[in-house]
């Protein structure tokens, strides 16, 4: 077990992220190699860790703990689970694919780019493997610098100001988060004597004052809840989302909305879980709204990256319905519908840009008739768009039944009632999303589009890989719900 | 014999600088004709000389030098550290200012040193005869400074509104001071103490003057107005000198005054903790819409300043140790953004738009330009953001009450990245410039270390936390026992 190792799997897009500068990188090629193959390296390092890793026996779970800041009782210290190795693996595919994915989006200055997004890729790692209260804020932080040069520059529109938009909302919900840590840190110092940023130690003590424990709930939920988004606090995501080069959407929206969700599990249920019962039906309620609100106002966009982007909030408002439901069949329904979103919103982004390579308008009334000219492109998109709906055997299916299933079974007597809600909102899913299709594929096809470039490899590569694990994970969903599965069955026994 | 040891416990330092100071005079005199880059050697040799001599002081021989008018223990050294750091990096940034200088070249190394002196006598001051002859020493040398530059309309101007705000502060100082003596009979800061009573509302009002007299030096809220423009309109060597070494000396006072003087005085401590929030939102909201760069980094170090003084209007030992660890990121982070800033440009009229996509024509400055701006902003595995937590944290220790407190900091920290990142953005994005600056090699040095400095140093942060724990553990324990005593 020698050569697992946590702290390399963060390392290795750190240092690439460096090496990128030195002058031997001094061609696009040569960028765009390395780029690919360190990720590659990467992917099928983090494969090693899944084939490795035992969901039945605890010893299995990874972790690594060097002295850092002594005095302040922070240690760097890095763990595995179930669910983290799945938020993990779900990371170096998407990234890996995003990276593939940049050929024809990013023009210019390559190096910087590809530099940027393997910083960000060590930093979302650094999130789900941080097993000290400091760690994971600062990788939390870390975070924000690169994604907001890359939505800056590399960004259309009015990327500047979403840019900002999306700094300023993740650091304003850091404030509370960093509140609550700190109020946490504080109050285990007084109660124990003992000084420590450690989860074990900070986040399974149970005799914090009523008070503190609701406070930093809050403050965990407003800063995990921008990050998801939940509704009143997601305006930053549709114009981040909008702006930002295809490549990077697909980041945002595969990886780092789950860093929220992540978060919500990881400190709100796992430290919290008496405050979280009495917090299950609000946030089953919110689930409702994001699902219901986003929906109807995915309905009148126009632009169709900007319909996905709602989408995207639509469908973490399952993720939601399934963590109010505070059962096992719910909770691993939310953790599926993560997962599942993760590819289903990466793969719509493709498309998108895709289409917006060739056509360079996302305006639905200015698009029609492609699926003549763009075969490919249009059954892959159908798999994936029917995913996004809910269709048997594709990914999106065994996470929405999971976490509704989880909801109707629910001891908590006002989520049971309320299901109906959340189920009429995924009526409106369809809707919008077929629309949507229609619009794009179907339709009378325009004279200026009748000569636009067929689908290239390395976009049939991502698509096609795209595809194959929203099938996969469909057809049969235990491939990867045995990873994380027992772990949650685990915590409802207790 | 016994005053040769007391000298070299004490105040070795500031006699090899004061001897720094007569020595580049008599070059002078000397020779007219004497070679810049021999005045610039000498400079760096005295300034490390002295830096050496504060390293290995023995505390245990009697320190009460001069009847007892400076204070003699590990906190007053480092803050000697800090300043001889301070004056070594604007030593450096000055070769290129210098070398286009016709004259004067002596003069101007010569008021570097007499306002390091004052800036070091001004932080180890242990009576207020002592403090008003340093705070005048460090203020007339800035003055001269500032307004270096004679032929320079902006340079004078900027003198000029220096030196009519800091002479008013300095009244007020010595108002403060009169009021206190009137009361104790004593100038030393332990009698002073000790003979006012903690509700007289005279010992209020002279605890006020004094505190709100040093603003000036902070360039904290009623003080603040000077820091634009006389950023603005000093050559930028001099402006990064000001912008942080009269700064740290006088929060070295600041930590000396609060704890030993006003420490039973009972509104001194909320009173600071009200300036530090008014000077950080000062700082932060009038940075918001500020596009020029030099007045940029002067709302930034006054919210900076901020910062520190929220954590020094706490008063224990934990909160001393924070606002040392901060003030110690904060020299290398200022004087790495105004190298950076130097690099670019020496206009002082440098605005947003004139450093757009400077990254792509002056890679080196604009990325320690960058570095430095996140590292104020709080950049994660930097410097920066481990001195930045630290400072929430031993707010946070100061217990719940302080909650809020700790919100409107954070508040603060919140508004700061609109205006950092604005600056990054502008600065990375394609776009054209007319940047032409002539390189300095040592500029380049210094702006190098201190962006290495930032970016590395953060991963042993833990030996500054030690080490600035143990200095303010044992300087509070040492209050306690004069207390006693």
């Amino acid at each position: 077990m020698k050569i697992l190792s946590l702290s390399a799997l963060i390392l290795l897009p750190l240092i690439s992220s460096g090496m990128l500068f030195f002058p031997f990188f001094n061609t696009i090629r040569k960028i765009r190699c390395f780029a690919q193959i360190s990720a590659s390296i990467h992917f099928l390092y983090m494969l090693l860790f899944l084939a490795m890793y035992n969901p039945f026996s605890p010893e299995s779970a990874l972790s690594e703990v060097y002295k850092w800041i002594e005095p302040l009782g922070i240690s760097f210290s890095l763990s595995l689970d179930g669910i983290s190795l799945i938020c993990a693996v779900l990371t170096s595919f998407v990234f890996l694919m995003a990276i593939v994915a940049s050929k024809h989006h990013i023009k210019e200055h390559q190096r910087f780019y590809y530099s940027m997004v393997f910083l960000l890729q060590a930093a979302v790692l650094g999130v789900f493997f941080a097993h000290d209260m400091f760690l994971f804020f600062m990788f939390w932080e870390l975070e924000l610098i690169p994604m907001y040069f890359l939505i800056s520059i590399w960004g259309s529109g009015k990327k500047e100001a979403s840019a900002m938009k999306f700094l300023l909302y993740t650091f304003g919900g850091s404030i509370f988060m960093l509140m609550s840590i700190l109020g946490l840190y504080y109050c285990h110092y007084v109660q124990t004597g003992m000084l420590t940023m450690d989860m074990d130690y900070i986040g399974l003590y149970n005799d914090y004052p009523e008070i503190v424990k609701y406070l930093a709930f809050v403050g965990f939920f407003v800063a995990f809840g921008v990050k998801l988004p939940v509704v009143p606090l997601h305006s930053w995501l549709p114009s981040a989302h909008v702006d930002a080069p295809a490549p990077v959407s697909m980041m945002l929206a595969g990886v780092l909305l789950k860093l929220g969700g992540y978060g919500l599990i990881r400190v709100n249920l796992f430290f919290f879980p008496d405050i979280f019962v009495k917090f299950a039906f609000a946030v089953f309620v919110l689930g409702i709204i994001n699902i219901v609100y986003a929906s109807c106002v995915a309905f009148v966009q126009s632009d169709i990256k900007r319909q996905v982007a709602y989408s995207s909030i639509s469908h973490m408002g399952i993720f939601l319905v399934g963590l109010g439901a505070l059962n096992a069949v719910g909770m691993c329904g939310a953790v599926f519908q993560m997962v599942s979103h993760g590819l289903i919103s990466s793969g719509l982004f493709m498309v998108i840009g895709m289409i917006y390579l060739r056509t360079h308008t996302r305006d639905i009334s200015l698009l029609g008739g492609l699926g003549k000219v763009l075969p490919g492109i249009y059954y892959l998109t159908l798999v994936v768009v029917f995913a996004s709906i809910g269709i048997p055997l594709l990914s999106g299916f065994p996470g929405e039944m999971m976490s509704f299933f989880g909801a109707f079974i629910s001891e908590n007597e006002l989520v049971r009632h309320f299901v109906f809600a959340g189920m009429a909102g995924v009526i409106l899913t369809p809707v919008y999303m077929l629309n949507m299709v229609r619009g794009v594929f179907g339709g009378v096809l325009f004279e200026k589009f009748k000569k636009i470039e067929r689908m290239h490899v390395h976009e049939a590569v991502v698509m096609i890989s795209i595809v194959f694990l929203i099938v996969l994970t469909g057809v049969y969903p235990g491939s990867i719900m045995k990873i994380f599965a027992p772990m949650i069955e685990n915590f409802f026994s207790i | 014999m016994e005053l040769f040891f007391d000298i070299k416990n004490t105040i070795l330092p500031e006699v090899i600088v004061a001897a720094g100071f007569v020595g580049v005079f008599i070059f002078c005199i000397l020779g007219r004709r004497l070679n810049k880059r021999f005045l610039f050697i000498f400079n760096i040799v005295v300034l490390l000389a002295a830096f050496f001599a504060t390293l290995s002081p023995d505390f245990s021989f009697s320190n009460y030098i001069f009847s007892g008018m400076t204070s003699v223990c590990s906190l007053s050294f480092l803050f000697k550290q800090m300043i001889l750091v301070g004056g070594i990096f604007a030593v450096l940034l000055s070769e290129r200012y210098v070398l286009s200088m016709e004259k004067y070249a002596g003069e101007y190394y010569a008021l570097l040193l007499s306002a390091i002196l004052g800036a070091m006598l001004l932080s180890c001051s242990d009576n207020f005869l002592m403090m008003t002859v340093a705070l005048e020493l460090l203020g007339i040398s800035s003055y001269l400074l500032c307004g270096f530059s004679s032929d320079d309309r902006f340079s004078v101007v900027a003198m000029m509104k220096y030196f009519v705000v800091g002479s008013v502060a300095s009244c007020i100082v010595l108002y403060g001071i009169s009021l206190l003596y009137g009361l104790s009979g004593s100038f030393q800061f332990e009698a002073v103490a000790k003979n006012i009573t903690s509700g007289s509302y005279i010992a209020v009002l002279g605890g006020v003057f004094v505190v709100s007299g040093l603003c000036f030096k902070l360039a904290a809220v009623p003080f603040y107005s000077w820091a634009s423009d006389v950023y603005r309109g000093a050559s930028f060597p001099v402006a990064a000198f000001l912008s942080v070494v009269p700064k740290v000396a006088a929060f070295g006072l600041l930590i000396r005054l609060l704890t030993v003087v006003f420490n039973n005085v009972w509104i001194i401590y909320p009173f600071v903790a009200i300036i530090a929030v008014f000077t950080m939102f000062v700082g932060n909201l009038l940075a918001f819409r500020e596009k020029n760069l030099r007045s940029l980094m002067a709302y930034s170090s006054i919210a900076q300043g901020g910062y520190v003084l929220c954590v020094i209007s706490l008063g224990s030992a934990l909160s001393i140790s924070a606002a040392l660890f901060y003030l110690i990121a904060y020299i290398f982070m200022n004087f790495c953004a105004w190298g950076g800033i130097g690099l670019l440009s020496e206009d002082r009229h440098v605005t947003f738009d004139s450093v757009r996509g400077a990254v792509y024509s002056k890679p080196f400055a604009s990325v320690c330009l960058i570095i430095s701006v996140l590292a104020l902003s709080g950049l994660p595995f930097s410097i920066g953001f481990f001195s930045k937590f630290y400072v929430f944290q031993s707010v946070a220790f100061a217990g719940f009450v302080l909650l809020p407190f700790l919100f409107i900091i954070l508040i603060n920290v919140f508004l700061s990245f609109y205006y950092y990142f604005s600056l990054v953005r502008q600065i990375v994005l394609p776009g054209y410039n007319q940047l032409s600056q002539k390189n300095g090699i040592k500029i380049k040095i210094a702006t190098l270390f201190a962006a290495i400095f930032i970016l590395f140093s953060g991963f042993f942060s833990f030996l500054f936390i030690e080490y600035s724990q143990e200095i303010s553990m044992e300087y509070m324990s040492g209050i306690v026992t004069s207390e006693n005593y």
